[in-house]
């Protein structure tokens, strides 16, 4: 549960980062979702973002009792980050291809 | 029992300096199964330092801790705990947003034997399953905090301030269960400022003093330790006592 609430925080942060971004590059007068370069960026803030929630919530101590080390909830979540940004992108190449 | 070397967890010659500051000196504390340790000092004096730096939550400059048959120059709470560890911090364990039933099933993957739940009932904390942490006063989430580590069933507990803002009835069944810990074997390291009932509590008692913790033996012979007395229990009469054992 862990583990599962990690990845379900990941997908919440990077949704709002994403949606964050994706506004202010708009209302620049930019491509709304960035290249892959950009995609990086986005996944390393949404990890650090991840693990500072995961503090201020208390849930580190936690974590750490059960075994599970920061490092290996860091992972978790740079993981999830990255396989949603590689989902985004080829969604968005598909549907500029189409 | 006394004897260093039998410890199940020991902490040994920890150091910790901010620049300008020399917050532990040298302090070792230890604890044996099914032994209470508590440790006792005025406010600052580094007694939750000392316990982020044997479990690797804060910083360390020297010293060495022991726990589960070897000798951690890195500790870490996480490689700990995997070994049958828990920490109890002083500032909650339990998520706020979380409820308590969250996290005792988050717990359950985690533990090696099936949960021990008698404690939910002994505590009294049947009512407070559903409940987020947030929404719960500090004595209630003590509670709930000492039924999941009983219900983890661990080797060794360490408990920063157990017994802090805890109302006399709390303090009463936060008591009664640490010593239930304690009679199935749990080597128990605890911190905290409620002299009385952590000297009920207690099977060996260590103060810390300028950085440096002292041996004081028996909660009797703590409470005999004329120095001891006048510097931290503020008692007006302390009786002469034995003079007391620097470990460190």
């Amino acid at each position: 549960m862990v583990i599962t609430a990690a990845v379900r925080r990941t997908a919440l942060i990077w949704s709002l980062v994403r949606l964050l971004v994706a506004a202010v590059r708009f209302l620049g007068g930019l491509s709304p979702l960035g290249g892959w370069k950009h995609s990086i960026v986005l996944v390393f803030v949404a990890t650090g973002l991840v693990l500072y929630d995961a503090r201020r919530l208390n849930e580190r101590v936690f974590a750490e009792n059960l075994g599970l080390s920061e490092p290996a909830i860091a992972i978790v979540s740079l993981l999830s980050a990255v396989l949603l940004e590689i989902l985004l992108q080829l969604a968005r190449q598909l549907l500029s291809g189409a | 029992m006394s004897a260093r070397e039998e410890a199940v967890f020991t902490a040994d010659s920890i150091g910790v300096a901010y620049p300008g500051r020399q917050i532990l000196k040298s302090a070792t504390a230890w604890t044996h199964a099914g032994s209470i340790t508590v440790i006792l000092g005025r406010n600052g004096s580094g007694k939750t330092t000392l316990i982020r730096a044997a479990l690797g939550l804060g910083r360390r400059d020297f010293g060495i801790v022991r726990f589960a048959d070897r000798a951690w120059e890195r500790p870490r709470l996480s490689a700990f705990a995997r070994r049958g560890l828990f920490y109890l911090p002083d500032r909650g364990l339990l998520s706020w947003r979380r409820t308590v039933d969250w996290h005792f099933r988050a717990m359950r993957p985690f533990a090696g034997p099936p949960l021990d739940l008698a404690a939910i009932e002994e505590l009294e904390i049947e009512s407070l399953r559903g409940r987020k942490a947030k929404t719960m006063s500090g004595g209630e989430r003590r509670r709930a905090e000492l039924a999941l580590v009983i219900a983890r069933q661990p080797v060794c507990l360490i408990a920063d301030e157990p017994l802090a803002e805890v109302s006399p009835r709390d303090r009463a069944l936060v008591s009664t269960a640490i010593r239930r810990l304690a009679g199935q074997g749990c080597a128990i390291l605890v911190t905290g400022h409620e002299a009385d009932d952590l000297l009920k509590l207690a099977d060996l008692v260590l103060w810390m003093v300028g950085g440096t913790t002292h041996w004081l033996g028996t909660p009797d012979e703590a409470r005999t330790h004329s120095q001891f007395g006048l510097d931290y229990l503020n008692s007006p009469n302390p009786r002469p006592g034995s003079g007391g054992e620097a470990t460190s």
